[in-house]
C-alpha cells in the first residue's frame, strides 16, 4: 500500500514538473513568437545597449528592463521616439557566458518579454 | 503552311545566328594559343622566387633541428615532469609557424601539450597520423614530416614527429609539432605580390595544392580535381611534379571564371627534409592595382543600418526565407559591395551570395595572411550582441587579393549571424601595403617567448619583465602586456599609466570592446587579431595586430604592433 502511494505521489509530481516545463517553455515561445516590440542587445566594453527596432506598440513602450543572468534587473525609462537605449556599466567586471532577458513595459501597464540571447562577455 | 515553315526556320536560323555570335565572342575571349614569355621576364621570376625556396627551407631545416634537439632533452624524462611543459613552451616559440606542440605515448595518445592553457586541443585525444617504433628508426636522425593532413586542434597543416626515449633507451612516445602552413607561406606572398606583382603557390609531389593565395584551393589535388583540367595547364602540372625546376605558361581562369587568361610561372624544389619535395610556383598573372584615392562611398554606419535592416527582415520573416532572400543575387540584400552574408555559429557558410559554392562549407579555420582567422573574430562578435571587426579577405574586384575589411556583424539567435562590410581602400593592408613576414615573426616570438617565461619564471616576474623597458623581452616597435581574467591590466608597455587598472569595459571608436576580446581570445587558446587603439604620443587611433596567449588559467601575456 505504501509504495502503491509512493508510486503514485511521484507519478503525479513528474507530471506536474513536466506539464510545468511545458506551460513556461509555452508560454516563453508564445511571448517571443510574436514580440510586440522588436528589440536586439549587444555589449560596448561595460555597456549593454538595447536596440529598438520596430513593432506594432514600439510607441507605447515606456519602459526597459534587462535582466544579466545572475545579477538584479536593471530598468531604464524609454523616452518617446528613442531607439538606442544605453545600460551604462551593467556589465562591469561581468565575465563568461550569460542568458540576458529583455523586457518591455507599455503604456497599460503590461510587461512582455522581448528578446532572449546568450551573449558572452569574455 | 508554307508561310509557317518559312517563320520557323528564319527564327531558327535567327537563334543560330546568335549562338554563333555568342560562342565566337567567347571564343576570341578566351585564347587557346600561348604567347611566348621572354627570358629576361622569366629570370626577373626566378630572382624573386630562388631566395625565398632558400628561406624556406632554412625555416624547415631549423625547425626539424628544434624538434629533434628538444626530443633529445626529454629522453629519459618522466612526462609528468614539469620540464617537459616548459620544453614544449620553449619549442613553440622558437618554431614561429607552429600552432602546438605535445607528446603522445607510445599508443600515441596525447599527454603533454602547449595547447593546455587553451581549449584547442584534449589531453587524452588520440593523435592523427600513426607511427612505430620502426619508421623512427627508418626515419634515422630525421623528423618524419607528415603528408598536408588534419590536425588534432581542427585545422589542416603537417606535422614534425620524431621518437623520444626513456631511461633505458626504450621508445617511451613522440614529440609532434604541428605546422601552419598559412603563416610559413604567406609573409612571402604578400612581399611577392606587392613588391612584384607575383604569387606564390605550393604543392606536394603529389600534386596536392598545400598553400595559395585562395584558401579555397588549398588542398585541391591539382592532376584530379576537375577545376584543374584544362589540358595547356595538365601539361604544365605533369612539368612542374616531374621536374625540380622549370618554367611553364597555362591557361587558367582570371577572377570572373570564365574567361582564360595566360598564366607564366616558374618553379624550384622545397626539400622539408624526410624525403618531402615541395614545388614552389611563382606565376604572373596578379593584375595589381595601383593604389588609388579611397573609393569608400559607404560609411561604417551605413554598414551598420544595412545589417539592422537585414536583422528586421530576418526576424520577420524567419531564417529560411531571409536565408534565401540573402542568396539571391537579384535579391534587396545585395547593393554592389555591399552585401549580407551569414553563417552558423560553428563558422558553417550559410549565405554568400558572391560565392555561392561556399554554402555548406565549414569556414570556420579560414585564415588571413598575418594569422587572425577572421570568421573566429566575428562569431567572438556575434556572441557579443554584435559590432564592428576588422580583417582581411579576399576582394574579388582586385583578383581575391585579401584586403583590410570593416564588417558589422549581429547575432540574429544563439544559432546564427548576418554581416556585412566594406573594403578600407586607403587603410593600412590594403592592396600594396603589407606586414614585412619578419615583423610579425618579432611579434609571434616576444609573445611566445613571455608564455614561456611565465611557466618557467613565474607571472609576477614577467610582469615586471614587461615593465622594464630595458628587459630582455623588449622588441622596438612591439608593446607587450599582461592582462588577467578580469580585466586587470598588470603591465603594458604602450600605456605604462594603466597598470593596475582595469580595462575590461574599454571601447574604441567603433564600440568594440577591446579587453573583453582580447581576453576571449585568450581563453580560446590564443591567436591574433586586428583592432584599433588610441596612441599616446600621436592622440589618435591606429590600427594594431594583437597577438595573446595564455600565461596561465587567469593570466594572459600579449603584445601589439601598430599597423598604420
Amino acid at each position: 500500500m505504501a509504495v502503491f502511494l509512493i508510486i503514485t505521489i511521484m507519478m503525479i509530481l513528474t507530471g506536474s514538473l513536466g506539464a510545468l516545463l511545458f506551460g513556461a517553455g509555452y508560454i516563453l515561445d508564445q511571448s517571443l513568437e510574436d514580440p510586440d516590440v522588436l528589440v536586439h542587445a549587444a555589449i560596448a566594453g561595460n555597456d549593454v545597449v538595447v536596440t529598438i527596432y520596430e513593432g506594432g506598440r514600439v510607441d507605447e513602450m515606456t519602459q526597459l528592463s534587462l535582466e544579466i543572468e545572475g545579477y538584479s534587473p536593471v530598468i531604464k525609462n524609454v523616452p518617446y521616439g528613442e531607439r538606442e537605449i544605453v545600460f551604462s556599466g551593467v556589465a562591469v567586471q561581468i565575465t563568461g557566458t550569460r542568458n540576458v532577458g529583455v523586457r518591455g513595459t507599455f503604456l497599460d501597464g503590461t510587461v512582455k518579454l522581448l528578446k532572449i540571447l546568450v551573449l558572452k562577455f569574455t | 503552311m508554307a508561310r509557317n515553315n518559312i517563320v520557323i526556320i528564319g527564327v531558327i536560323f535567327i537563334l543560330l545566328f546568335f549562338i554563333f555570335t555568342f560562342g565566337f565572342s567567347i571564343f576570341l575571349e578566351n585564347p587557346t594559343e600561348l604567347e611566348p614569355v621572354s627570358a629576361e621576364h622569366i629570370n626577373e621570376m626566378y630572382a624573386a622566387l630562388t631566395p625565398l625556396s632558400y628561406l624556406i627551407s632554412d625555416e624547415m631545416n631549423g625547425a626539424c633541428s628544434a624538434v629533434w634537439n628538444t626530443a633529445r632533452e626529454l629522453d629519459g624524462v618522466q612526462f609528468d615532469d614539469s620540464v617537459v611543459q616548459l620544453a614544449l613552451l620553449k619549442l613553440k616559440r622558437d618554431i614561429p609557424f607552429s600552432f602546438e606542440a605535445g607528446l603522445f605515448d607510445t599508443n600515441n595518445i596525447l599527454v603533454v601539450s602547449t595547447a593546455d592553457l587553451g581549449e584547442t586541443m584534449d589531453i587524452g585525444s588520440k593523435a592523427t597520423s600513426q607511427y612505430t617504433e620502426e619508421d623512427f628508426q627508418a626515419a634515422g636522425s630525421q623528423c618524419i614530416i607528415s603528408d598536408y593532413s588534419p590536425l588534432l586542434n581542427g585545422d589542416t597543416g603537417f606535422t614534425f614527429t620524431t621518437a623520444v626515449y626513456d631511461a633505458e633507451g626504450n621508445y617511451n612516445g613522440t614529440l609532434r609539432v604541428a605546422i601552419d602552413t598559412g603563416y610559413l607561406f604567406s609573409g612571402f606572398n604578400e612581399y611577392l605580390r606587392t613588391e612584384y606583382g607575383y604569387t606564390l603557390w605550393v604543392t606536394q609531389d603529389d600534386g596536392l595544392v598545400i598553400y595559395d593565395k585562395d584558401t579555397n584551393e588549398i588542398g585541391r589535388n591539382l592532376i584530379t580535381n576537375e577545376l584543374y583540367q584544362i589540358p595547356s595547364l595538365q601539361t604544365a602540372v605533369k612539368n612542374m611534379l616531374q621536374e625540380p625546376t622549370g618554367t611553364s605558361s597555362y591557361l587558367f581562369y582570371d577572377n570572373t571564371w570564365v574567361n582564360l587568361a595566360q598564366t607564366n610561372t616558374v618553379w624550384t624544389t622545397v626539400y622539408p627534409g624526410y624525403g618531402m619535395e615541395w614545388r614552389m610556383v611563382l606565376s604572373d598573372y596578379v593584375p595589381l592595382t595601383t593604389p588609388q584615392e579611397s573609393t569608400l562611398t559607404t560609411t561604417p554606419e551605413e554598414v551598420k543600418a544595412f545589417v539592422e535592416n537585414a536583422y528586421v527582415y530576418a526576424e520577420t520573416v524567419g531564417r529560411e526565407q531571409a536565408l534565401a532572400e540573402f542568396n539571391d543575387p537579384q535579391g534587396d540584400f545585395i547593393d554592389g559591395e555591399l552585401y549580407i552574408f551569414a553563417y552558423d555559429m560553428d563558422g558553417e557558410a550559410l549565405a554568400l551570395p558572391y560565392q555561392p559554392g561556399l554554402i555548406g562549407e565549414n569556414r570556420w579555420f579560414i585564415e588571413d595572411a598575418y594569422g587572425v582567422k577572421g570568421l573566429q573574430r566575428i562569431i567572438a562578435r556575434a556572441e557579443q550582441g554584435g559590432g564592428y571587426v576588422l580583417y582581411l579577405y579576399p576582394n574579388p574586384i582586385h583578383d581575391y587579393a585579401q584586403e583590410y575589411k570593416l564588417v558589422y556583424v549581429m547575432q540574429v539567435d544563439d544559432s546564427w549571424l548576418i554581416g556585412a562590410g566594406i573594403y578600407m581602400q586607403d587603410s593600412p593592408l590594403s592592396q600594396s601595403r603589407y606586414i614585412y613576414w619578419e615583423e610579425r615573426q618579432d611579434l609571434t616570438y616576444q609573445v611566445r617567448n613571455l608564455q614561456y617565461l611565465a611557466a618557467a619564471e613565474g607571472v609576477p616576474q614577467v610582469v615586471e619583465m614587461v615593465k622594464d623597458q630595458t628587459s630582455e623581452v623588449q622588441i622596438d616597435g612591439l608593446y607587450p602586456f599582461v592582462l588577467t581574467e578580469n580585466g586587470t591590466v598588470l603591465a603594458y608597455a604602450l600605456k605604462p599609466y594603466l597598470e593596475g587598472t582595469d580595462q575590461l569595459g574599454v571601447t574604441n571608436s567603433f564600440g568594440m570592446s577591446i579587453t573583453r576580446e582580447i581576453i576571449s581570445l585568450a581563453q580560446a587558446g590564443g591567436g591574433v587579431m586586428y583592432c584599433i587603439l588610441e596612441i599616446p604620443d600621436l592622440y589618435e587611433e591606429q590600427d594594431v595586430l594583437i597577438y595573446v596567449e595564455p600565461a596561465d588559467a587567469t593570466t594572459y601575456v600579449g603584445s601589439l604592433m601598430t599597423i598604420g
